[in-house]
């Protein structure tokens, strides 16, 4: 697989789970996002602007940038608001719950008729996180420090990677701009992407989320 | 190093790349200025985009920031300045005079790291883009985002400063902590952001006041949620204070009960006191009704006004609040004021305004450049025409001098309640 390939391992508690993955997550999208592109012709384009909000975290003393795209900020919200509900849910009295969830940009490659386009990966973040008790103990803010300085060190981490510029597919002509970005939204055109999760050390998910998940996977492509 | 007649293919493309650079660096530093504002950036909170913006980023563009760039990056010159690095430094100010220099960003193009392979101009101007995403990042995450997010609640004001050549750095203190904030390789090097941060916050005495005791905690500058920062006294050792002698009240700052302290028996006290000495109702001294023709080649740049004024203002009531002075020795460029903390929706923020208008206003050239050349007779005419309209403006100011001081005392008091 000709892509690059980026993990992070983070022990958070339950309730931070949501605020740091959103934090790694779309500051990642924040530079794989551009404005519209509007095509003049097949090689020709404009690109309209991207603005950027402010977000503060409210169990972490931390601030993110993401794009200002309220139907982007909301896909990826429900995505991640999924994968803690379950990874809270796991039963941490042998093992602390451990989970992981990926960021997988991707682009299409077409297909015979009737096969669907195969969708490549290039670039894949994935965060790990692990739970830990949250107790309120003298530790908790030394605790909390901690997983500051650690988001802020992968937050630097991202933007030394994405300023390599590797793996980036090509701006596409008119013809092939879904299959390196999706236009689906009206007001910024991040590349193709996915987010995906699993758990580990816990119990397999349960059968109606896995249906769901499949059924949302299913309808994305 | 990549000289740069290979470097490009035509001159063309050096043009324009020397373009993208300048206007890269115009827009990093308003980033970075933007993000030292204490301002959270809320959805639908820009103006609507113009779909020309530099880099597809709406970025604002302030123009005083803009010209602190321009000073500091000579259009005809940049790329060798930015060879030579160009910096914003982030500093910030207590109430009580005390500074301290928090971050410098520094805008370089390391001819070391140069790519040969990246020809294409709208690439580079692409990736220049994502390396200003990448700065508005970074602003995010150091310390002094957090200290500028608490300004408008705190007593502390941040200022920023542009400049170019050789940093600064031994302003940030032994311990510094240095982030890349992405590095773009061109066939002219690599261009980058980086800043370099100071990790210890306690603050130095200012040098210029040497009885001065130090009174902020080694934690003073503590970030974290559960400090309060910015206490104004530090409690200091027993011993110390047997030896310290008694300092003179500063009237400059503002007067305030101590705890547990009587009200009553305090304001029967100053009634007893003013009835004594009571305070002159008219403190305006008469002065001669034509005073610009008398002493006209006396007049004193604004600047020098504003400094007497200051040092001679008796009581904290007359004096502009500390933390609108920005002055610095005349060798360094002045750091600019980014806010006006607690003036947000409040009547005061309109005085705030007009005085930061005009606290570093022009000279005033009129009696100037019109004196000399007053030598026929309709021209003085008319410059005296002009002063007896000055002296007449002057009168009805004069005359209305005690509704100005109830006005004062009313933003004064209106100030004090927003305080508390």
């Amino acid at each position: 697989m000709n892509a690059r390939t980026i993990s992070f391992e983070l022990s958070m508690e339950g309730r931070q789970v949501d605020e740091v993955v959103a934090s790694i997550f779309h500051t990642v999208l924040f530079h794989r996002s551009s404005g519209k592109f509007t095509y003049n012709n097949e090689e020709s384009y404009s690109i309209r602007t991207v603005s950027y909000v402010d977000v503060d975290c409210d169990f972490i003393d931390f601030t993110y940038v993401c794009c200002e795209s309220e139907a982007l900020g909301h896909n990826v919200k429900r995505e991640i608001s999924d994968f803690s509900d379950l990874l809270r849910a796991v039963d941490g009295t042998s093992s602390p719950p451990r989970g992981s969830i990926s960021l997988e940009f991707f682009q299409k490659r077409r297909a015979r008729w009737p096969f669907q386009p195969e969708c490549v990966p290039w670039e894949v973040w994935t965060v790990y996180c692990e739970l830990t008790e949250s107790r309120p103990d003298h530790d908790m803010h030394s605790k909390h420090e901690s997983v500051v300085e650690m988001l802020q060190d992968k937050i630097v981490f991202i933007t030394e990677i994405i300023n390599r510029h590797e793996y980036v597919p090509k701006m596409p002509s008119r013809s092939d701009a879904d299959l390196i970005f999706d236009t689906s939204y009206s007001d910024i055109q991040p590349y193709l992407f996915k987010i995906h999760y699993n758990l580990s050390g816990a119990p397999s998910t349960t059968v109606g989320n896995t249906v769901r998940k499949l059924i949302r996977d299913t309808l994305y492509l | 190093m990549a000289p740069d007649v290979v470097a490009f293919s035509n001159i063309t493309d050096k043009n324009e790349f020397t373009k993208f650079t300048k206007f890269l660096a115009y827009k990093g530093v308003q980033v970075i200025v933007e993000s030292r504002k204490g301002v959270k950036i809320e959805p639908n909170s820009k103006p609507l985009t113009s779909d020309s913006d530099w880099f597809n980023l709406q970025i604002p563009d302030s123009p005083e920031v803009n010209q602190a760039t321009k000073n500091a990056l000579p259009s005809d010159r940049v790329l060798e300045t930015i060879r030579s690095q160009l910096h914003v430094e982030i500093s910030v100010q207590t109430e009580d005079g005390d500074e301290m220099v928090l971050e410098l960003w520094t805008l370089e193009l390391d001819e070391t790291q140069f790519d040969t392979s990246l020809k294409a101009m709208n690439t580079v101007y692409f990736r220049m883009g994502i390396l200003l995403k990448s700065l508005i990042t970074i602003t995010r995450i150091t310390p002094a985002y957090h200290l500028s997010r608490k300004q408008r609640t705190e007593s502390f004001t941040i200022f920023y400063r542009v400049y170019n050549g050789e940093p600064k750095t031994k302003a940030l203190g032994e311990h510094v902590k240095k982030v890349q904030a992405g590095l773009l390789k061109t066939p002219l090097g690599g261009i980058g952001f980086s800043v370099m941060y100071r990790t210890n916050f306690s603050i130095s005495p200012n040098k210029t006041e040497k009885d001065k005791t130090l009174l902020l905690k080694s934690d003073h500058f503590e970030l974290s949620p559960k400090h309060v920062i910015f206490e104004s006294k530090k409690k200091k050792d027993v011993k110390e204070k047997e030896y310290k002698p008694l300092r003179p009240v500063d009237l400059n700052k503002p007067l305030r009960l101590a705890a547990f302290v009587d009200e009553a028996v305090v304001r029967r006290a100053f009634e007893d006191f003013l009835e004594k000495f009571p305070v002159p109702k008219f403190r305006v001294a008469i002065r001669p009704e034509s005073p610009l023709i008398e002493k006209p080649l006396e007049s004193k740049s604004t600047q020098d006004l504003d400094v007497t004024i200051l040092s001679k203002s008796p009581t904290s009531f007359e004096s502009p609040p500390k933390k609108f002075s920005g002055f610095r020795s005349e060798n360094e460029p002045p750091l600019k004021l980014l806010c006006f903390p607690f003036a947000d929706n409040h009547p005061i923020r309109e005085l705030a305004e007009f005085y930061k208008d005009f606290f570093n206003a022009p000279h005033l050239k009129l009696a100037d450049d019109i004196i000399p050349r007053a030598r026929d007779e309709s021209l003085k005419e008319e410059v005296e025409m002009l002063n007896e309209d000055l002296s007449k403006d002057l009168e009805l100011y004069e005359s209305s001098v005690l509704e100005f001081d109830q006005l004062l005392e009313d933003m004064c008091r209106s100030a004090e309640w927003s305080g508390n």
